[in-house]
């Protein structure tokens, strides 16, 4: 995994701030995102999108550190943008955000690509930290999302192209999670740093990204037509 | 719905035994001749009858029922039979044969049995022109050799109206009136002896079993049609009510849908706006603002919690596994406890109502309460698992535990998760002991409600929400009418005064 963090911190006594891009619809909600990522120091917004149509057009342009995407947007939804957005930009992490903790929702943008995920209600420090975490190739996942993770990989995928399979030890460290253990209780059982869980983790998302590339976009978008 | 359809089956099968089984006794053998007239070929009739009044083109009914000696069958017979100018002759609704030339007598030679009990031979004469009778002699002999005769005679024959249907077997009623006489053997049509006699061999009737017999048809018809009527009634009702169960889904997730959309958001804003006041202010300034912006994740994480349960897409086990799961992992992360989750990792599709979602949902949520507050445990356990149609959910604490006895039910919420188990027909067992820590369960029966059960509910459903509405304005009305009036006389008497 490519981090843009890198390029920068070959400067290392004056890390230049990450660019951050945002994409939020509702415009005092974006105001305020604005300026409690910038009030953190060494991050720095430099587009904000307030539909998903301009995401597409504008962010690639702007070559951002990191995205931050509301799910909930009007016209084309922030799923469909994040994997628009991972065709053009594949290494730029994506982070979502959302109102609610609906994992079925949150598993989807993680299909679509996204890298990360946040409750939009989560403090900033929390926000700062996610944020750290996602730019040094941390996979944030919990025992809920584990657990899809697992289901998705045991039924065959869409496209027989698309075809991934998990490791052993990627396994052992989804089933450890799905059974409510930390990475740090992880990295103990299994004898290994909380690093190489990390990375584990990483690579369960990108082959979980890999597997359903067009599909979980499809089945959103036909599941939101579904309810009017 | 099979099964009605298969009494309609056998209802037409039986119809069809029925109607051939007068071709079967025409198919059988029959052997005419015809012999020299002699006196004897006229031993056994009776008188010519006809009915009271005789006109041209004119068709008389002639009824006549008799019974069979108790325990003798009838295993011969022979009818002799001649009308003027034509007849047609029934045995039990069976036809026997016809005739049409008013000289000759039909001798009929009856081979089979007739079981004891009530006959009915009917006889239909036609009369061309002048003169009408039909005059007959009808000799049966039992298994015994005793000897039944039956003649023509207007005292025992009756003339059935030509309005009614299916006489041949039906019971006489009273405006049946007798029949005439019309004339004595020996006088005319034929005086003495006729100038032919026509054999014809046959056979009796064969007897017509139960599930043959007319009344049985008719009953088994109009049960099958009873039967139909209700299913359909059913079918209609299962339709409205999944129509109607749509209708309440689709209402679910609009209204999660809006809480999400309007709630959610809004109250996401203010929080953003409240962290955004607090960044570069002094600590004392933001201390309240930073409570209200806790209080505000807690209500977000309410309606949460409330979207999760109103939401009709996840109505099923899985979904419900995984949302409790991520509920304890994340009440637990801010105590002490380590959570640990044995669930399958693929659990059965199984649809889990709002209602058992709702109240399992919040007895766990007591339960880990519980666990948090006084167990003082390092690790909890929650296990979830399907056997069979049965849902358990068992959450183990390592912690002190307690003497079940001693311990104050209510204290623990323990009559809460009874109530709540009990509200979606399932149990809750506490088992603890001092020092062993607490093992909770809960045992819910998830098989599906019969047919008629959720029909039965339905209608109760119905029958309330139709009741209720009506009740206020049953009580509201007269109340109000009787207070009008004086409330009105005051304000009339002013307006009174200046005329």
């Amino acid at each position: 995994m490519k981090v843009p963090f890198t390029n920068t911190s070959d400067k290392a006594t004056v890390p230049a701030a990450v660019s951050v891009a945002l994409v939020e619809d509702q415009e005092d909600l974006c105001r305020s995102w604005v300026q409690i990522i910038e009030s953190f120091g060494g991050f720095e917004c430099v587009c904000t999108c307030p539909s998903a149509e301009e995401a597409v057009r504008r962010i690639p342009e702007a070559r951002p550190g990191v995205i931050l995407m509301d799910i909930r947007l009007p016209r084309m939804s922030g799923i469909e943008c994040t994997s628009r957005l991972k065709e053009l930009l594949p290494t730029t992490p994506i982070v979502i955000l959302t109102v609610l903790d609906d994992d079925e929702l949150i598993f989807r943008a993680l299909q679509a690509g996204a890298d990360g995920y946040l409750l939009k209600r989560s403090k900033p420090a929390e926000l700062r930290s996610a944020l750290l975490d996602v730019l040094n190739g941390g996979a944030p996942m919990s025992s809920a999302i584990a657990r899809r993770v697992v289901r998705s990989f045991r039924r065959p995928p869409a496209n027989p192209r698309n075809e991934a399979h998990l490791s052993t030890r990627e396994i052992e460290v989804l089933s450890l999670l799905s059974g409510g253990l930390s990475n740090k209780e992880i990295a103990d059982q299994m004898r290994l740093s909380v690093e190489t869980v990390r990375s584990y983790l990483k690579t369960i998302y990108d082959k979980l990204h890999v597997r359903c590339r067009t599909e979980a976009v499809i089945r959103y978008n036909a599941n939101r037509s579904a309810v009017p | 719905m099979s099964f009605s359809l298969f009494c309609l089956a056998l209802c037409f099968a039986s119809v069809r035994v029925r109607a051939s089984a007068p071709a079967t006794a025409s198919n059988s053998p029959t052997i005419f001749y015809v012999t020299a007239p002699r006196p004897e070929v006229t031993n056994g009739l009776g008188c010519w009858i006809w009915d009271s009044v005789t006109f041209n083109k004119q068709t008389v009914r002639l009824w006549h029922r008799f019974e069979v000696p108790k325990t003798n069958p009838i295993v011969r017979a022979e009818l002799r039979i001649a009308a003027d100018n034509a007849f047609k002759v029934w045995l039990d609704g069976q036809e026997l044969g016809s005739g049409s030339d008013w000289r000759t007598l039909s001798i009929y030679h009856l081979e089979g049995t007739l079981n004891p009990g009530a006959h009915v031979l009917a006889v239909e004469g036609f009369n061309d022109n002048d003169q009408a009778g039909v005059i007959l002699g009808f000799r049966l002999e039992t298994a015994n050799g005793q000897i039944v005769e039956i003649r023509s005679d207007p005292a025992s024959w009756r003339v059935v109206p030509n309005s009614e249907g299916g006489w041949e077997t039906a019971r006489p009623t009273e405006n049946w009136p007798n029949a005439s006489f019309a004339a004595n053997f020996g006088r005319v049509p034929w005086w003495q002896i006729p100038a032919s006699v026509l054999h014809i061999s046959g056979t009796l009737p064969k007897p017509i079993a139960v599930w043959q017999s007319r009344e049985f048809q008719v009953g088994l018809f109009a049960g099958c049609g009873v039967f139909v009527i209700i299913c359909l009634h059913l079918l209609v009702q299962l339709v409205s009510q999944s129509k109607a169960h749509r209708l309440v889904q689709a209402e679910r997730d609009r209204i999660a849908r809006d809480i999400h959309d309007d709630l959610g958001s809004k109250l996401t804003q203010l929080l953003l706006t409240g962290e955004v006041a607090q960044i570069g202010s002094a600590p004392a300034a933001s201390e309240p603002l930073s409570q209200m912006c806790d209080g505000a994740r807690n209500i977000l994480a309410t309606i949460d919690e409330v979207v999760w349960i109103v939401n009709s897409q996840q109505d099923n086990l899985e979904d419900f596994a995984i949302y409790v799961c991520k509920y304890v992992q994340h009440f637990l992360q801010l105590t002490a406890i380590r959570c640990r989750f044995d669930v399958a990792t693929e659990l059965p599709a199984k649809n889990l109502s709002q209602l058992v979602r709702r109240n399992l949902f919040l007895a766990i949520k007591e339960a880990v309460n519980n666990a948090a507050k006084h167990s003082q445990a390092t690790q909890l356990t929650l296990r979830i698992e399907l056997i069979g149609s049965q849902l358990n959910v068992v959450l183990a604490d390592n912690g002190h535990g307690f003497d079940s006895a001693q311990v104050s039910q209510e204290r623990n919420g323990l009559i809460n998760m009874k109530l709540r188990l009990a509200e979606i027909g399932g149990v809750c067992q506490v088992a603890s002991r001092l020092g062993e820590g607490c093992q909770i369960s809960f045992h819910v029966p998830l098989k599906p409600p019969s047919l008629f059960k959720t029909w039965f509910q339905a209608r109760n459903r119905e029958e309330t929400t139709a009741r209720d509405p009506l009740q206020p304005e049953g009580v509201g009305s007269p109340t109000n009418t009787a207070e009008n009036p004086p409330v009105k006389s005051p304000e009339t008497s002013p307006v009174a005064k200046p005329q």
